[in-house]
């Protein structure tokens, strides 16, 4: 034996040749590694469902142009044996018509190593996966552990705040209330109003913070069912005492339609309100005129309310309204953010009527079996 | 009635339940054991429609971390595609995209069904969280274990291809 002998001979262990026609059925086939002889009578494309998927690729095999397709690794089973195999196809002429060359190396023992690296380095791969997952839920647990102690901390030192300052803050509030009773003019007993109001928003805010509330983050603090027009008039009470020189006191004017009651977080509602007035009295004084609300529907229970103050009495120069601008948008961007609600200030200039205008949207309780209107 | 033949691929990352997904659809069976695919197997089931049989050849191709590493010659000729990947491991929801665009670039034309296997290793909420963060539209979640939703998968790419092919 000469050496292309033995390498003849080696191959010849590891490869078959069968040759099928168009219909799939045998021709030839050395039977090295599968008896397909066995089966003479079988449509091979019956007997391998390989076969039948790729015969639109054979079919579209042009004879004499040495067309071929190679399938690497294919695991398959024949006769309680189980190989996995390279295929190569090509057309071949044989006994005078076309046919197909099918050629199966086997590779198993090869291909028998590749799976055990393979699945070595798949489990390693899912075992680093789940070891990083595992990681990032302790991490998770310790973050959870400290927000815990963190909320308990919070939790005790806002029962003690909250116990020590309500306390007094109410008996505030009910001497300005005994006092008003007894206010000798109509300007005592407004400071003692504004004196009552203010308090009081400082009360809501503590009720507002109180540890249940906070820790009953799944009932949202914007739930208090409150009057509206109640809760203006009440803040600006607070803005009485600055209204000594103020010829004609400012005009609230409720358009129709304004909801009574709407659910809204008290508190912050009360503060932006305040800080609108504040803003709007601190720079225009005793020359503001009038605040309009009203209200806009935007989609069922859902609103619009807009609030103008305006001033057209002494009207701002140019210069004190780019001011007031600008504060406004350093100072109120933030409030508006939290609000979801929209400044704008500007001047009419035929009237001179200066305009400051708070946006804001939000849901308006209306009571079961109540006209929506 | 009429009668088609087709050659649909399941591909997607490896440890996806491609072959179990098979092995419940054609067997009935599963087996919790990971045992790796190299190449690809091919099986064979019968799907009857109300208007046609559709006869499926399924290759289930061994999973590769992209679908840029399977040989080229396994999706000649493909009829249909199924891509799987696990709802389970977040970690693959990367790559999902790419091997998506890889493939209907490939497969023009050939329509391409997404299954999230693996549902029952997570509950409903966190399954719903889960929904959220992956980054394509997927067409089925399924359990290859407890056979959920397995045979509509199949069924639904049958008439895929039934209308395809009218």
């Amino acid at each position: 034996m000469n050496l292309n002998d033995y390498k003849t001979a080696f191959c010849f262990r590891q490869v078959q040749a069968i040759i099928f026609n168009a219909g799939g059925q045998l021709l030839e086939s050395c039977d090295t590694l599968i008896s397909v002889s066995k089966h003479p009578n079988a449509n091979l494309f019956e007997l391998f469902p390989v076969l039948e998927s790729v015969k639109g690729n054979l079919s579209s095999f042009a004879a004499g142009k040495n067309d071929k397709l190679v399938l690497p690794r294919v695991e398959f089973p024949f006769d309680d044996q189980f190989f996995i195999c390279d295929f190569h196809f090509s057309m071949v002429y044989h006994h005078n018509q076309n046919a197909y060359l099918w050629i199966l190396h086997d590779l198993t023992e090869q291909y028998n190593y590749l799976f055990l690296v393979q699945q070595e380095r798949n489990e390693t791969i899912i075992e680093a996966q789940k070891l990083k997952i595992d990681n990032e839920i302790l991490t998770l647990q310790k973050d959870i552990t400290l927000l815990n102690n963190l909320r308990h901390i919070r939790r005790n030192l806002n029962t003690t705040i909250t116990a020590e300052i309500e306390a007094p803050l109410n008996r505030i509030m009910a001497l300005a209330n005994k006092l008003k009773e007894s206010a000798d003019t109509k300007q005592e007993y407004n400071y003692l109003a504004s004196m009552e109001s203010a308090v009081s928003s400082i009360d809501d805010q503590l009720t507002q913070s109180r540890p249940m509330q906070l820790d009953l983050l799944l009932i949202p603090p914007d739930r208090t069912e409150i009057n509206l027009q109640d809760l203006l008039w009440n803040v600006l009470k607070i803005f009485n005492y600055g209204q000594r020189t103020k010829v004609s006191p400012v005009y609230l004017n409720f358009k129709p339609g304004l909801p009574q009651s709407v659910l809204v977080n008290k508190p912050r509602l009360a503060q932006l309100f305040h800080n609108f007035f504040e803003y709007a009295l601190f720079d225009w004084g005793s020359t503001l005129s009038s605040l309009s609300v009203s209200l806009q529907e935007l989609k069922p229970a859902f609103c619009k309310l807009e609030f103008i103050l305006t001033n057209n009495i002494n009207p701002l120069t140019e210069q004190e309204i780019a001011r007031l601008s600008e504060k406004m948008e350093e100072d109120l961007s933030e409030l508006a953010r939290t609000f979801k609600g929209k400044f704008d200030l500007f001047v009419l200039p035929e009237d001179q009527k200066v305009i400051m205008t708070l946006h804001l949207s939000f849901r308006v309780a209306v009571a079961k079996n109540a006209s929506s209107s | 009635m009429k009668s088609i033949t087709k050659k649909v691929i399941l591909t997607g990352s490896f440890s996806v339940g491609k072959t179990s997904l098979i092995s419940r659809f054609v067997y009935q069976s599963f087996s919790a054991e990971y045992k790796t695919t190299l190449g690809v197997k091919i099986d064979r089931k019968t799907v009857e429609l109300d208007n046609c049989i559709v006869n499926m050849m399924i290759w289930d191709i061994g999973g590769e971390q992209n679908q840029a590493r399977v040989p080229e010659t396994y999706f000649l000729g493909s009829g249909g595609v199924i891509y799987v990947f696990d709802i389970s491991r977040p970690s693959g929801f990367s790559q999902i995209t790419d091997d998506i665009a890889y493939l209907t670039a490939k497969l023009k034309d050939v329509p391409v069904v997404v299954v999230g296997n693996k549902i029952d290793l997570l509950d409903v909420v966190t399954l719903e969280e889960v929904k959220q963060i992956i980054p394509v539209s997927v067409d089925f979640y399924t359990s290859a274990k407890e056979g959920t939703n397995v045979e509509n998968v199949f069924t639904h790419l049958a008439q895929k291809l039934v209308n395809e092919s009218q």
